[in-house]
């Protein structure tokens, strides 16, 4: 018995990009439109404060640990509960984790075949086609590091994928020695497999074809990420910085008073807000110093960061950064590359510390009251802001999450590439893919953008006189 | 023979749930069952190792079907591949098992933690296909 699941549930949100070209065949307009389920954040009102960390990590399928997180950090605040410094490190190792392997699966599974293939049929263009041109045993290394981070989720975490750890206060669960070692040991694993990733992608980082796909998209934005107190980049914790498309910072801000300096653009043709620098302001769909679009994500975090918490990752970051902020959109790529290496260099360094095998989690909640989170998603700053009652229940509850913060921008990019690559109305497979390679570099996540729960492919459609000459469905 | 069964769903999307509650329903009468929100690699990831698999999914139609492996790619975020590609890809490198793939059609997915009554309905002819399915396999 066979049957045709089109669409399957989970298929709510389409992401749909929209080409329009001018009598000439032209691009004159393009835009990203992501679909709205509405009522999750409704959803939320009303339930238990301690259930946040659970509930939000459902959103999506793609990022979990991140919304587990956000929800955890914002339950601190909102609670009163700064926790202890182990509880502070397991979080940041889980973290770490989460990162790693899903900068891996961005890399060798979806976007990373842009750049390692290039424009190849359709039918090669995946990680079947990486394996036949790069051999057998990198297939194995992708498949074995990103099985090890996911271990090492699941150690701290309590669950596979659903982490379940995190709470108001610190971590339900610590590790033991024989957990410590085990983690070590994958880590130091971890981090061979990077410095390898980094090489072979260096091969191509090298060559023509690179220029030309850096050529498709630079747009002088201004970039948001979390830093350490030392100014380097920290996936966890930290504040956040914000640097103008020349590199100085124009704010350093807290948990507390981030969500001062962003405000909400709306357009009638999209559900999904776009945010920008409310003390810049909005000017429209530009880059540039008077702009107020910003960008999130590895290029941003690398961008607003003076260095990383690892040798390894700090020597890359000071060879792509060479003192520029870096503009070119499939820079992103090398970005997330070094964040690779750091995020297993990082691991490595929390779980060799004494003290990540400490038994002070938790610190006890107080009263409840207002909470906001930060941590920064593998596609950039998450923001969960809820305010309790004082039963600690949740009376409100607004998340603002990667994808949103680069709406703008991710617009801005498809609509440069569209015009750079569609001429006098041609429009084949391998032209419509390297505008999506455009969208792809912020390795976008629109289920979550939306807070449409589940999945969405992209549709792409080429208009012309009204009228659709184009239409692909892109699922893998 | 090593078995296992695999609900797929979103606990927080109303009737896209159903999956998740047979594999629970199934866990407690023993069998080694588990819960995954995530479709596409992580999917195709949980089950390798083992020699036959059972996932269970909604779908937006009526009754109950089975699925062709070929047709179950559709549960695929922007991040992620689709569950026959994972498939082939873990299937050069481990042992992948062999997969039934059950979907229980569902008219509207909304948020909400509840599941409908027709849905509901529907689980224990869902559970006996699988126990049957199980049998077949040798699967206490």
């Amino acid at each position: 018995m066979k049957v045709s699941i089109n669409p399957i549930t989970r298929l709510e949100g389409h992401g749909r990009i929209d080409i329009l070209l001018d009598n000439n065949g032209n691009v004159s307009k393009a835009y990203m439109i992501v679909p709205e389920l509405r009522g999750f954040e409704k959803f939320c009102v009303g339930r238990k404060a301690e259930d946040m960390p659970i509930i939000t990590a459902r959103i999506c399928g793609v990022c979990p640990e991140a919304h587990h997180m956000a929800a955890a950090k914002a339950l601190d605040m909102a609670f009163d509960a700064d926790p202890p410094k182990t509880a502070k490190m397991l979080r940041e190792l889980l973290y770490n984790a989460y990162m790693f392997y899903d900068h891996c699966l961005h890399l060798y599974y979806l976007g990373g075949i842009d750049v390692l293939l290039g424009d190849v049929p359709k039918e090669e263009r995946n990680v079947i086609g990486l394996i036949k041109k790069f051999g057998v045993a990198l297939g194995k290394e992708i498949i074995q590091h990103r099985r090890y981070a996911m271990e090492i989720v699941k150690m701290l975490g309590g669950r596979e994928i659903h982490p379940v750890a995190a709470v108001a206060g610190g971590v339900s669960k610590g590790i033991d020695e024989k957990e410590r070692e085990e983690i070590e040991a994958r880590a130091k694993s971890c981090i061979e497999f990077a410095r390898k990733s980094m090489d072979l992608f260096k091969e191509v980082f090298s060559g023509n074809r690179w220029n030309e796909l850096l050529g498709l998209d630079s747009i002088k934005t201004y970039y948001m990420g979390l830093v350490d107190e030392k100014n380097r980049v920290n996936y966890y914790d930290g504040k956040v910085r914000i640097v103008s498309p020349k590199g100085k910072e124009i704010a350093k801000a807290s948990n507390k008073d981030i969500l001062k300096y962003i405000e909400e653009h709306v357009e009638d043709w999209s559900y999904v807000k776009f945010p920008y620098l409310k003390q810049i302001g909005w000017k429209g769909f530009v880059d540039g110093e008077d702009s107020g679009i910003y960008r999130v994500g590895p290029l941003a975090r690398i961008n607003v960061a003076d260095g990383m918490n690892s040798r390894a990752a700090q020597k890359e970051f000071e060879e792509f950064r060479n003192g520029n902020i870096v503009h070119e959109t499939f820079a992103y790529y090398h970005a997330r590359l070094i964040e690779m290496l750091n995020a297993a260099e990082r691991m490595y360094d929390l779980v060799r510390d004494d003290a990540i095998t400490g038994d002070d989690i938790r610190t006890m909640p107080s009263e409840p009251g207002e909470g906001i989170g930060i941590v920064e998603a593998a596609r950039g700053v998450l923001i969960h802001h809820y305010k309790l009652d004082s039963h600690g229940m949740v009376e409100m509850a607004n998340l603002i999450v990667a994808t949103t913060n680069n709406n703008a921008a991710i617009n801005m990019s498809v609509a440069n590439a569209a015009s750079k690559v569609i001429k006098k109305g041609k429009v084949d497979d391998v032209i419509l893919n390297k505008v999506e390679a455009a969208f792809r570099c912020y390795d976008p996540c629109l289920a979550c953008a939306s807070h449409a729960l589940g999945h969405s492919p992209l549709i792409v459609s080429i208009y012309q006189d009204g009228k659709i000459i184009k239409k692909v469905k892109r699922d893998a | 023979m090593r078995s296992i069964i695999v609900g797929v769903g979103n606990p927080l999307l109303g009737d896209d749930a159903v999956g998740l509650e047979v594999a629970r329903m199934l866990k407690e009468k023993g069998y080694d069952a588990k819960e995954a929100i995530a479709g596409g690699i992580e999917l195709a990831e949980m089950i390798a190792g083992y020699d036959f698999a059972v996932i269970i999914d909604a779908f937006h139609g009526i009754g109950i079907k089975e699925i062709d492996i070929e047709e179950y790619n559709e549960s695929v975020a922007n991040h992620d591949i689709s569950f026959p590609s994972a498939y082939k890809i873990l299937a050069r490198y481990t042992k992948m098992p062999e997969v039934k793939i059950i979907g229980i059609g569902v008219k509207k997915i909304e948020v909400g933690e509840q599941l409908s009554s027709q849905v509901e309905m529907a689980i224990p002819a869902v559970i006996e296909i699988v126990e049957k399915l199980m049998e077949e396999k040798n699967v206490a």
